[in-house]
């Protein structure tokens, strides 16, 4: 698999998957495409994902039903005020008819989790699990454990600040490949969700793969061939965000801290998973195009100026696009 | 008391016209008269200068058409130039960049910033022929295998692309 020549064939073997698997998820989530697109990226390409969105807009159900349709194990944590990291890593507990210590694991022992409502956590429970999410082990007293690979940490976030409630600083979200924010759906897609969701029947879905499978997918992605004039292209893009250093595109007056360089790594492995879900061996600069502002978005921190006057992210990460000339 | 002819007051009327004729001192229509030449001057200098004014005009506007003309040239020769690169990539390269520009300077899309399935879409929104948005979609998914996949088409290939490029930039 390593040599050029046969990575399309693999390619073709398993890109089918995607298909299947987004036609597994469709049959639950209506309309949100590029939503499903940006969270399979994150899962090929060895990612942990935040999804940001308004109470009621398929968060968990997304994740949830992408759980099922791999065969693996998946623990939901719902964050809350009162939880403890214990609660989410494990604890060790004293037998008192043995006299020992045992160790008990906890939910984040899982291929699969997914942290709903992280903000609705304290911060100590929160470190506890970008430690894990950064580390891939756990130390439960003073023995340490791997996490089984893969190991992929969605979490979900509701913008709203509201009291009780402890949003993630940016620099804590910058552990996380992709922040995806989900949007309301279209008319039409809403008026779909009514016929579907009303009947009173679940939907059923349909297990379409292993964690073998995704990890053998992973490999495959890894050997998706990057042109050192994409490199380039990377490069130039994430300077850009930066005072020193940067080509002057001009939006460098609204920001404070520019991207860190797991912007450039993470562009070039989610260029590669949109590359390879495109059922392409080489990425073009279109596949750095498709995930920039997942991966750019919560790793620009703007001025206090730019805030007061409204300017977003996104909209610096469309001007950058605009102004960094494609090689 | 005689009211009859009383020269005196024959003599004040033949006179009063004379002393209503009031003229202006002679210093005067001396100053009237270099009032009219200067007024004169101004007035052919400002006309002058309106008319040096449009002809530099002119002339600036025929500068640019001169250096329209000689970027036309250089651009070709540019492509021409590239035509001589050895290396694959680096000419694919060099001659998708001389397209693109082309392409931003002619129909005012953001072409030297954005890949190749954005520009072929903008491409469809503007008045070019049929021909030459294939000659462009086809030039720039060639060059951008030969970029980014590493592909090798060799020379036929790259002669095609060549001429389709400058029939383009005709
Ligand atoms: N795009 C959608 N497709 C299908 N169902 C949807 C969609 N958007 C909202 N819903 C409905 O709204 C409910 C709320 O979803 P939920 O996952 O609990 O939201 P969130 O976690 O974002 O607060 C879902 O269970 C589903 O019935
Ligand atoms: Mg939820």
């Amino acid at each position: 698999m390593k040599k050029k020549k046969d990575i399309n064939a693999h390619i073709t073997e398993h890109n089918s998957i995607i298909k299947r698997m987004t036609d597994e998820i469709k049959k639950v989530i209506i309309g949100q495409d590029a939503i499903i697109e940006k969270v399979l990226i994150g899962l090929f390409s060895k990612g942990h994902i935040i999804i940001e969105g308004m109470p009621g807009l398929a968060k968990t159900l997304l994740l949830k039903t992408l759980s099922q349709i791999i065969h693996t194990s998946f623990n939901r944590i719902q964050f809350t005020p009162d939880l403890l990291p214990a609660d989410l890593i494990g604890t060790r507990i004293y037998d008192r008819r043995t006299g020992k210590f045992y160790t008990r694991k906890g939910p984040i022992f899982a291929n699969l989790i997914l942290a709903d409502e992280i903000n609705r956590a304290p911060a100590k429970v929160q470190s506890a699990l970008l430690e894990a999410m950064e580390e891939k082990q756990v130390t439960i007293g003073d023995e340490t454990f791997k996490l089984d690979e893969p190991f992929m940490v969605m979490a979900t976030q509701n913008p709203i600040e509201s009291e009780g409630t402890y949003r993630l600083p940016e620099a804590q979200v910058d552990r996380f490949m992709l922040k995806i924010k989900i949007g309301y759906p279209s008319f039409d897609d809403e008026h779909e969700i009514i016929n579907r969701m009303t009947t009173g029947r679940g939907i059923k879905v349909k297990t379409i793969t292993t964690p073998d499978e995704i990890l053998r997918i992973r490999e495959i992605v890894d050997n998706i061939y990057v042109d050192e004039l994409i490199k380039k292209y990377i490069l130039n893009i994430v300077f850009a965000t930066r005072k020193m250093g940067s080509n002057g595109v001009g939006i460098e007056e609204h920001i404070e801290y520019g991207a860190s360089p797991r912007a450039s790594i993470y562009l070039t492995t989610t260029a590669k998973a949109h590359a390879f879900i495109n059922s392409r061996s080489h990425v073009m600069p279109e596949d750095v195009a498709a995930t920039a502002f997942e991966v750019l978005r919560h790793r620009i921190i703007l001025t206090y100026e730019a805030e007061a006057g409204g300017v977003s992210t996104d909209e610096l990460i469309k001007r950058l696009f605009e102004k960094v000339e494609v090689p | 008391m005689n009211i009859g002819y009383n020269p005196e007051i024959l003599v004040a009327a033949e006179t009063a016209p004379l002393l209503r004729d009031i003229k202006p001192p002679k210093e005067m229509i001396y100053l009237e008269w270099w009032f009219i030449v200067l007024l004169i001057l101004i007035f052919s200098t400002v006309i002058l200068f309106t008319f040096y004014r449009n002809k530099s005009r002119f002339t600036e506007k025929s500068e640019i058409a001169d250096s329209a003309v000689t970027e036309q040239r250089g651009h070709s020769n540019e492509l021409k130039d590239a035509k001589e690169i050895q290396d694959e990539k680096e000419y694919y390269r060099v001659i998708s960049y001389i397209l693109r520009r082309h392409i931003k300077d002619k129909y005012q899309i953001n072409a030297l910033e954005s890949p190749t399935t954005m520009i072929i879409a903008d491409m469809a929104k503007v008045d070019a022929s049929n021909d030459e948005f294939k000659i462009v979609q086809s030039v720039l998914n060639t060059a951008d295998m030969a970029k980014f996949a590493g592909a090798a088409f060799g020379k036929k290939e790259r002669e095609r692309v060549y001429e389709d490029v400058g029939l383009i930039m005709k």
